[in-house]
């Protein structure tokens, strides 16, 4: 029952590198579509912002709690199956209410003549809407789990 | 805490078990065929086990399995001692 993941961080390292993809995907995307530069393309900061998000995600997915997260039932004892299925009742919750939130600003939004996205730019916060999913169970499976002290 | 598991109201005696038999939370996890912190987990009061895992659990120490796991708080081991004791000076 062993999983052999191509990254194994340790557990400070995995939280902080979910600080960094929560914080840095929705200022990046967000705001690279709201404020685009005077091209109408992605402003320098947000790009920067955008691929600092995206290397950090990317190293949370190859890293072994997400690893976990996607594991056969058969690599994981019962305990590590209930906190799978529970990091993906809560990505689910966080995905669906963020897509909640989203369809619930675009009511007024055409009402009141609000900030909307242009193609590209909803193509953009498609993708770091994507790319954050991806790496949110094992966001959560890395700060619910327990040091190695413990 | 394990969210999903509603067994959180679970007391147990198994670090007190575990030490006794000179344990460490590797072993014993090897022996019931579970990761470590799957151990630590129980011990702290944070997972509730299955009836397999907690049959299993009871078999490595040859007790039964109520023994290790109760509903209500175990008795502390200081006042179980300190009671004969103390029935013994009279």
């Amino acid at each position: 029952m062993a999983i052999y993941p191509p990254l194994r961080l340790k557990l400070r390292t995995a939280r902080a590198l979910s600080l960094v993809v929560l914080v840095a995907m929705p200022l990046g995307y967000l705001g690279g579509a709201i404020w685009p530069d005077q091209d109408g393309g992605t402003s320098l900061p947000f790009a920067i912002l955008r691929l600092v998000g995206l290397f950090a995600g990317v190293f949370l997915f190859v890293d072994i709690r997400n690893q976990r997260a996607n594991a056969p039932d058969t690599m994981l004892d019962e305990r590590e199956r209930a906190e799978r299925d529970s990091a993906y009742r809560a990505s689910h919750y966080g995905i669906i209410g963020a897509l909640f939130l989203a369809f619930l600003y675009t009511i007024p939004a055409k009402l009141l003549g609000w900030w909307f996205p242009t193609r590209d730019g909803a193509i953009d916060l498609l993708s770091g809407f994507g790319i954050a999913s991806l790496a949110l169970p094992g966001i959560i499976l890395a700060w619910r789990e327990r040091g190695e002290q413990d | 805490m394990v969210s999903g598991n509603d067994s959180i109201n679970l007391h147990n005696r198994l670090t007190l078990f575990r030490v006794e038999a000179g344990l460490s939370r590797a072993a014993l996890a090897e022996r019931v065929g579970v990761n470590p912190q799957t151990i630590g987990f129980l011990e702290r009061g944070q997972y509730g086990p299955s009836l397999e895992l907690g049959l299993k659990l009871a078999a490595v120490f040859g007790v039964p399995v109520e023994a290790l796991f109760s509903l209500v708080p175990f008795q502390s081991l200081a006042s179980q001692l300190a009671r004969p004791a103390a029935g013994d000076e009279r």
